[in-house]
Parts: C-alpha cells; structure tokens; sequence
C-alpha cells in the first residue's frame, strides 16, 4: 500500500467507526399506506421485462367508459387518416403533438440554455449557452450577499428565450430564505426580483421547481414551509405565483391532507392558456424517509402520486382548487415527472414515467404524451430499454421550455450523465454536458 | 441490473440481519452522516422486503445487489437531502444534535489528518468516490467492486488509479 491508499483507509475506518451496532436504528417492516397496495403486475419493477420486449403497459382494472372513447378515438383517427390523405392536417410526426388530430401551434427550439457553472452549486454562477455550439453568450455572478451563502435550487426560461430565472436558497446564522433572481443577455450580475425574497422558506428546487407563465408575467414556484403540520423536513407542500411587474405573491396551501401521509409538490408548470397550473403531487407515507419519497423507486404503497391543476384565478387558498388530471393508477408505470403539454384545449401531459428496481435504477425511462383524466396515450417522445447496468438510471429528470413543447431529459447513469434534448424519438446531448454535482438545474 | 437477483423474504431478513452495520457504515461514507445513512438502508430494506415474496428465483450472493441499491440510495440522498438538510437548519438545529447536520468531516472523532482525506475524497467525482470506497472500506476485489457498480473490472482498475491519484494530488503526496 502506498502513503495515499494507507491515510485513506484509515480514515475510512476511523469515519464508519462512528457507527456502531448497539445503537442502530432497528430496521422496521414498514405496512403499506392506504393507497395502492403491492401485487403481481400493478407494482413497477415486477412485470415481464417490460421495455425491453413489445411496448405494452397493462392496464389491471376495467373501465367502461373506455368503450365509447374507444370509439370516439377511432372516429377521430378516421378523420385524422383522411386528412392526412389529403393533406390536409399533416402532424408533426416528430413534433409534441403526434398522434392528435390537431396540433397546437408550435413553436421552435430554443436556441440557449441556462446552466450552473462549477463543481458545486454553491456560489456558483450561471451562464448561458447556444443550444447548437454550446458556447457561452452571456454569464452572470451574484451580487455580494454579506455572509449569506447561497444554494441554487432551481432555474426557470421566460418565453422569450433569453430571459431566465433562478432561485437560491440563501442561509445565514441558521436562517433560511428563497431568493429568486432575473438574468439575460444584458448584464454580468443576477437581478433580484420584485416580491423574489420569501422569508422562512426554503428549497424550492430540488423537491420540487419553477415555471414562467406563457405570457412572461408571471412566476410560480414551490415552496417548502417547514414543520407544516409536523410533517417534517423537506416537504414542499406549497405553491406560490409572483406576479412579476408587481411582486405580488399569491400562495396556495393545505387541502389536499391525507391521514398519515406528507404531501411533496414537486413539479409546476402552466397550461397554455396561463390560467392555471399543472403540478406534481406525491403523497408519502412518513414511515417512509421523507427526503428519498420523491424517488420514484421507492414501493408504490408508500407512495401515491397525482397531477393536478390549479385555477390561478382562484387568487390563493387551497391548493384542491382544480381538477385532478392523472393518477398513480391510471398508469402502470410510477410517474415521476409530469409538465403540462400543448395540445387541443391544452389538456396534454408530458409525463416522465419507467421502470425502476429495487435497487434504485431504472431500467426503463419513457416520455409519453397523454390525454389528461382519460391517461390515453397520445405519442411517446422518447423511450429508453436498457439491459446493461451502467446504462440504467438511477435518477430521471424532465424540463421543458416555455410551451411545453420542447423538452430536456436528465438521465444520471453510473457511467456519468447524459444530458440532452429530445427530438424525434432520440435524446440528442447537449454540446456541454452538467457539471457533476448531482443536480441538473438548468432551462431553456 | 434484474430484479431476479431479489432474495426471498426470509433471505432478506437474514441478509440484513448479518450485514446492517456493514451497510449503514458504507452509506455514511457515501452521504456522511449516520441518520441519513439510517434511512437510506431502512429505504432499501422496505423495496427488498416488499417485493422479494414475488420472486422465485434465489440467488447466490444478494449482497452486491444490495450494495448497489444502498449506493444507488446514498446518490439520490445527497440530491435530496440538501433541501431536508437546509430546513432542518431553520427549524431543528436546537433540538439535535446526533449528526444530521454533521458532515463526516466535522464529527469529533477523527483527526484534522483523517478530515483532510476525508475532505478531499468528497472532493472526487462522485464514480472514483464509490470505488476508493467499496475498496478501501469493504475491501472488494476489482471484480466485486465491478458487480456492484455495473461496471467493467477495467474501469474500476482505471477509476481507482485516477481516484488515488487525485487524492494524493489533493493531498501532497507523490505516489
């Protein structure tokens, strides 16, 4: 052994001796929830192979109403065909909107993206690149914060391409703070926002993240209100909407409790119309560690998932203002991630569901297209098999521009990440990959 | 990596029975302090232990499976827990003080020569982290180091060479 691999083993030993046996937390067989219970083909992770031999996801219970959508859909794909014979309303076929009679209108691929600089995201700075070169066009540094140090947690791209958003949590002397900053092609400093401080909060990014409104005028975020209703460290179980010119926020808490359960909000994003936002609920069993329940891996029983919208309009209150648009169970795979996409009436979702197994990975990662509440799906974008473990995930995560449309898969795979745009069926990497501190904030 | 290689409930319970100090002492290398590594293993026991009475097939050796979901674990902790870990600072740093908010560098046990190593391994990319570790803590061959990381015997030859390099690097050690 050399000097280096002796100092290094002994450190190690002497750091695992921290640990001992007599004082370890027993290890308890937790009962499932209330919500879905475990059972031969409704858990992921448990059916043939799936991905890796014909697409197929089961669906376990009847449900009659697919009978006339059924033939509803059939209809509309004869008009569909017709039209395409005639060429009279040929889909994008790569495009976000495959497989609708009726596109929304689309719009084009960004041409920058935001990233964060560095090893660590502390203190870092943020740069912005061409999406085909990778080069940097403009970057940005915080301005002096006087002892506070500053975490970035999540970054957000307005509709016009150029402008962005990003939000830190800034700590000082054992308090904590969202501060959320503007940034572009004019300046080298990141603007602090108008209402952008949000006293006593924190982590709005890594459980959860942020979305401009369609129209540019407004931001919406998650927000972690610690201890809320003692359920413990971490969960983001709010959303808030900044009005941008004014710097008013409007939040939405509490009426979606569920006994015995924590509530993690972990995706936003808005319709089309910008009158209402789309977002991610995950409901936890608290037996389960909270700060791993938003991994999709964990057991389905202790994890109920459902994506919901919320009427702006509603000005504040509580967050069960708004329809329920998909849940766990009308799918088989977990949903991990889940954006509002374009489509007729803007009722599509992007979803980032998979495979995952026990040990954290996923085997299979899709990115499907569905129709809200029926959970029909409309496209899928992007699908990933992998067979070989270096190639398995063992984190997924789903960004979207703007409109929805244009989307940026994380893939976090032993053998390093992949990062990139998908287009076509194919993620096509991004010429500058992520730093590799474990977290992927970045927009376009 | 298959799900086949699950053990049946019973191996399960033994398998951590045998290998529960082993397994946090791994994840608090990787995540650094002693309750998130408490639950990070609680987490990979409940998947095991939920799903194994579906499998029938019974493997040799489950343990580098297992290793591999607490590895897998410890990854999405430390993405997770930045933000539990800040909450915590508002709201509970006056009530414990067991370790969650320790990193390992801080606990008083170790010795400003361990925290300098210690310090400049968390400093590594986080693959060469994994393969110093599971090396020089658990002692793993190459071939074992590979089942557990999904990688080729090659790579993990290659990654800790590179790993101990920068580390002596770091250090100001030559080799």
């Amino acid at each position: 052994m050399t000097r280096t691999e002796e100092r290094l083993a002994d450190a190690l030993q002497a750091s695992a001796g921290r640990v001992r046996d007599d004082r370890l937390r027993p290890l308890s067989q937790r009962e499932p929830g209330p919500g879905r219970e475990p059972g031969p083909g409704r858990e992921p992770g448990l059916g043939p192979e799936p991905g890796l031999g014909p697409e197929s996801r089961p669906r376990t219970t009847w449900r009659g109403w697919l009978v006339p959508l059924a033939a509803a859909t059939a209809v509309a794909l004869v008009i569909g065909l017709a039209l395409v014979v005639t060429g009279g309303g040929r889909p994008d076929a790569g495009g976000p909107a495959a497989g609708h009679g009726r596109t929304a209108a689309t719009t084009g691929l960004p041409r920058f993206y935001a990233q964060l600089t560095g090893t660590n995201p502390v203190d870092s700075t943020v740069v912005i690149r061409s999406v085909t070169t990778g080069e940097v066009v403009a970057s940005a540094s915080l301005p002096p914060q006087a002892g506070w140090s500053m975490l970035a947690d999540a970054m957000a791209a307005a509709p016009d391409g150029r402008t962005f958003y990003v939000a830190y949590t800034a700590i000082h002397a054992g308090t904590a703070q969202t501060r959320i900053y503007r940034f572009g092609f004019g300046g080298t400093t990141l603007n602090l926002i108008k209402g952008g401080v949000i006293p006593g909060s924190a982590s709005v990014g890594l459980l959860g993240s942020m979305a401009v409104a369609p129209d540019g005028t407004k931001l919406a975020l998650t927000v972690a209100t610690p201890g809320h209703d003692g359920d413990g460290p971490g969960s983001t179980d709010e959303l808030a909407v900044i009005d941008l010119p004014t710097g008013i926020r409007t939040t939405w808490q509490g009426g979606l409790d569920r006994p015995g359960r924590a509530l993690l909000i972990q995706d936003v994003s808005w319709r089309a119309d910008g009158r209402s936002l789309v977002f991610l609920a995950l409901w936890c069993n608290p037996a389960a560690a909270l700060v791993l329940c938003a991994d999709a891996a964990v057991p389905v029983a202790a994890r109920a998932a459902e994506v919901r919208a919320l009427a702006v309009a509603s000005g504040g209150g509580l967050l069960d203002r708004g329809a329920v648009l998909m849940s766990q169970q009308s799918t088989a795979y977990v949903i991990a991630h889940a954006v509002a996409g374009p489509g007729p009436g803007g009722l599509t979702l992007v979803l980032l569901t998979g495979r995952t197994t026990t040990a954290g990975s996923w085997p299979v990662v899709i990115v499907e297209r569905v129709t809200a509440r029926s959970g029909l799906r409309a496209a899928v974008d992007y699908r990933l098999a992998a067979r070989n473990p270096s190639q398995q995930p063992h984190d997924v995560e789903l960004g979207a521009d703007p409109s929805g449309q244009h989307l940026l898969l994380t893939l976090d795979r032993p053998s390093g990440f992949l990062f990139g745009r998908i287009g076509q069926g194919k993620l096509h990497p991004l010429p500058v990959s992520l730093p590799h501190y474990g977290h992927s904030i970045t927009a376009w | 990596m298959s799900d086949s290689r699950l053990a049946p409930c019973s191996t399960v319970a033994e398998l951590f029975r045998d290998h529960h100090g082993e397994l946090v002492r791994l994840a608090v290398l990787m995540v650094g302090d002693v309750p998130t590594a408490e639950d990070v293993v609680q987490d990979v026991y409940t998947r095991l232990h939920s799903r194994a009475h579906q499998h029938q097939h019974q493997p040799e050796d489950p343990l580098p499976y297992v290793r591999a979901a607490v590895l897998n674990g410890c990854r999405s902790a430390l993405r997770r827990r930045g933000v539990a870990r800040r909450v915590t600072l508002v709201h509970r740093a006056s009530q414990r003080h067991d370790g969650t908010l320790a990193s390992a560098e801080s606990e008083v046990i170790l010795s400003e020569e361990r925290r300098q190593v210690l310090a400049a391994l968390a400093r590594l990319p986080r693959r060469r982290r994994e393969v110093l570790v599971l090396r020089y803590y658990l002692g793993l061959s190459e071939a074992e180091i590979a089942a557990v990381l999904g990688i080729s015997p090659g790579t993990v030859k290659s990654t800790a060479a590179r790993g101990l390099a920068a580390l002596a690097r770091d250090l100001g050690e030559t080799q």
